[in-house]
């Protein structure tokens, strides 16, 4: 009993922790529909897991040496677990001080992420807070201005993008630093209706620009999960947030020197579902459904979409065969045609990375018409955007298994996989395959325009060069040349990828594993 | 009102609804083909068709709007 007054003590400083900004300031957060910080943390960790670092932290006030006040630092955060697996894990209090920087204590925020490299393991953000600053009151506090650096940030999130998982969500309105802390991240998901991403607020917005604009408006889930790909996914609520960042991390290894964790499945891997045969139409034009192709393919119940708004032409979905976690790209042909434009390269080339960093196999499945053509691609750029999602490719180095479902076409349709002789993609394609530089229907004009022009009736001539090539059309004429390497009955699509990941992880197993070197950047 | 606009530049292939429809949220309003491949543009929520802007056969830049729904 000899310490017990300071364990009196201690448990006394750690209840004024626990009361965070005071009952006021929590009601008031309470009745907006959001979650305390630590009730976020311990309803997203498993239960009894969260073992919290830097309680006693915080702004205490003295009178003749006797604690009459203690404000608690706004950041709150320590080592947990998801599925039985640490991770660390830290949030902004947003009834101190609005979560911004200035009612930080220490640079906790800092610490949690140099556990997480240290442990080798993934962070977790729950961001609630703005700027790095905080505030200018802050200038008032002390007395002059200073030039901005953020050091502490940016030491290790560099860093922490080519070791570990980083996730992040957007759970109040998030600005300045705090919205860098969802953007620098492998995956952000931002809370529809309370969650609101920007550089810098409404006020900032109204003085800079003379334009007033609503947070939502500004940088709700609506702009930044339907169109900005700033986050990821949107979720329903906190809760939904929750689930979403526990089912991404239960693909993932704890860091870049490990492997994606196999979980058992019943779903058997010789499965071959009958739908395949007759899920691509034959007349060309007309539109696959890819969500439930992949669906036929991987395991039951583990589809697991990112980024479903945003690059809408490229699907990238993490799953699992025969239990083994694998990291999807496919193209959508509903949106755009499924052809590659700049939104769709970006979110790509991220994705590549993704699986590359953390040393996932790769399944492409490609329905590839080329770039976005046209005026408005390329403003925005297509070429550019597409080369580096097409140097992502040649870059990584994981297990690359392509399906060519249908087309493959032009430049973009050749970045279906790498090609050097140094590598060796497992490649397949159904029987629905269609390929070449330039689609037939266009190319002949490009071709044969000087004869068509001569010709007596050029649209029959151009008709008849068309039927003519059709002719040649047939992916078998490819086989025969072993430029495709097998067609394969679709229904075995599955089977075959089952075996070719079993290989793809005994590869990796013996393979040294880590930080890739070209880094990772958001 | 709702708009529903163009996602993607391409020509009208066939406009499925009629004035005076009333539609369901993600009903096949429009068929825009583009890169050669027939993309159904859907309703982004449920209403009564109150405008047809284009017709088939018609080329439409990004952003052009098909059709308004009250």
């Amino acid at each position: 009993m000899v310490w017990q007054p300071e364990i009196d003590e201690l448990n006394e400083r750690k209840k004024l922790a626990y009361k965070l900004g005071g009952e006021e300031r929590v009601q008031k957060h309470l009745d907006n529909g959001k979650l305390t910080v630590r009730d976020r943390i311990v309803t997203l960790v498993d239960e009894n897991s969260f073992q919290e670092r830097g309680v006693l932290a915080g702004k205490a006030t003295y009178e003749d040496n006797e604690l009459i006040n203690f404000r608690p630092s706004n950041y709150v955060m320590g080592l947990g677990k998801i599925d039985g697996r640490r991770v660390s894990i830290g949030g902004d209090d947003f009834t101190v001080r609005g979560g911004a920087a200035d009612g930080a204590v220490g640079d906790k925020k800092t610490h949690q992420e140099r556990m997480a490299l240290e442990l080798r393991i993934p962070i977790v953000r729950l961001v609630d807070g703005t700027g790095g600053g905080g505030s200018v009151k802050t200038i008032e506090d002390i007395g002059r201005t200073y030039l901005p650096g953020g050091p502490g940030f940016w030491e290790t999130a560099n860093d922490a993008m080519e070791q570990v998982p980083v996730v992040a969500a957007a759970m109040g309105s998030v600005a300045g630093i705090g919205a860098a802390r969802v953007a620098v991240s492998h995956f952000s998901v931002i809370v529809k209706g309370t969650g609101q991403v920007f550089t810098a607020g409404p006020p900032v917005v109204e003085r800079g620009l003379g334009m007033w604009v609503n947070k939502e408006d500004l940088g709700g889930a609506e702009i930044h999960a339907h169109g900005s790909g700033v986050c990821d996914n949107e979720a329903t609520d906190e809760l939904d947030a929750f689930e979403q960042i526990r089912v991404f991390l239960s693909y993932l290894p704890s860091s870049s020197w490990e492997l994606p964790p196999h979980e058992s499945t019943d779903d058997s891997p010789t499965r071959r579902d009958e739908e395949l045969l007759s899920i691509i139409p034959r007349e060309r034009r007309q539109p696959h459904i890819i969500r439930k192709l992949i669906k036929h393919i991987i395991d039951h119940d583990s589809f697991f979409e990112i980024g479903k708004f945003f690059g809408r032409s490229v699907v990238t979905c993490l799953g699992r065969i025969d239990g083994f976690p694998v990291a999807i790209i496919a193209n959508d042909p509903m949106a755009v045609g499924g052809s590659l434009d700049t939104p769709g390269s970006e979110k790509m080339l991220k994705f590549i990375d993704l699986a590359d960093t953390f040393n996932l196999p790769i399944i492409n499945l490609v329905d590839q018409p080329g770039f976005m053509i046209g005026v408005e691609a390329e403003k925005a750029g297509v070429i550019k955007a597409g080369v580096r999602a097409l140097q992502a490719i040649y870059q990584c180095s994981v297990p690359w298994a392509t399906v060519v479902l249908r087309r493959a076409y032009g430049v973009a349709g050749a970045g279906h996989q790498n090609h050097s002789n140094s590598r060796w993609p497992y490649r397949i394609a159904w029987p629905s395959g269609d390929w070449g530089s330039l689609p037939i229907e266009g190319g002949v004009m490009a071709a044969y325009r000087r004869d068509i022009e001569a010709a007596d009736d050029p649209e029959s001539y151009r008709q008849e060069i068309e039927d003519k090539l059709n002719l040649l059309r047939s992916p078998f004429r490819t086989a025969e040349s072993f430029n495709i390497e097998d067609i394969v009955d679709p229904r075995d699509t599955r089977p075959l990828l089952a075996e070719w990941v079993q290989d793809a992880y005994r590869v990796l197993r013996s393979s040294t594993l880590g930080p890739k070197g070209r880094g990772m950047r958001a | 009102m709702t708009e529903v606009k163009a996602e993607w530049p391409g020509v009208v292939s066939e406009v499925k609804v009629s004035l005076g429809d009333s539609v369901t949220e993600d009903q096949e309003v429009v068929i825009l083909e583009s890169m050669k491949m027939l993309t159904p543009i859907l309703a982004p929520a449920a209403g009564t068709v109150s405008e047809i802007a284009v017709e088939q056969g018609q080329y439409v830049d990004e952003g052009t709007t098909l059709i308004k729904l009250d």
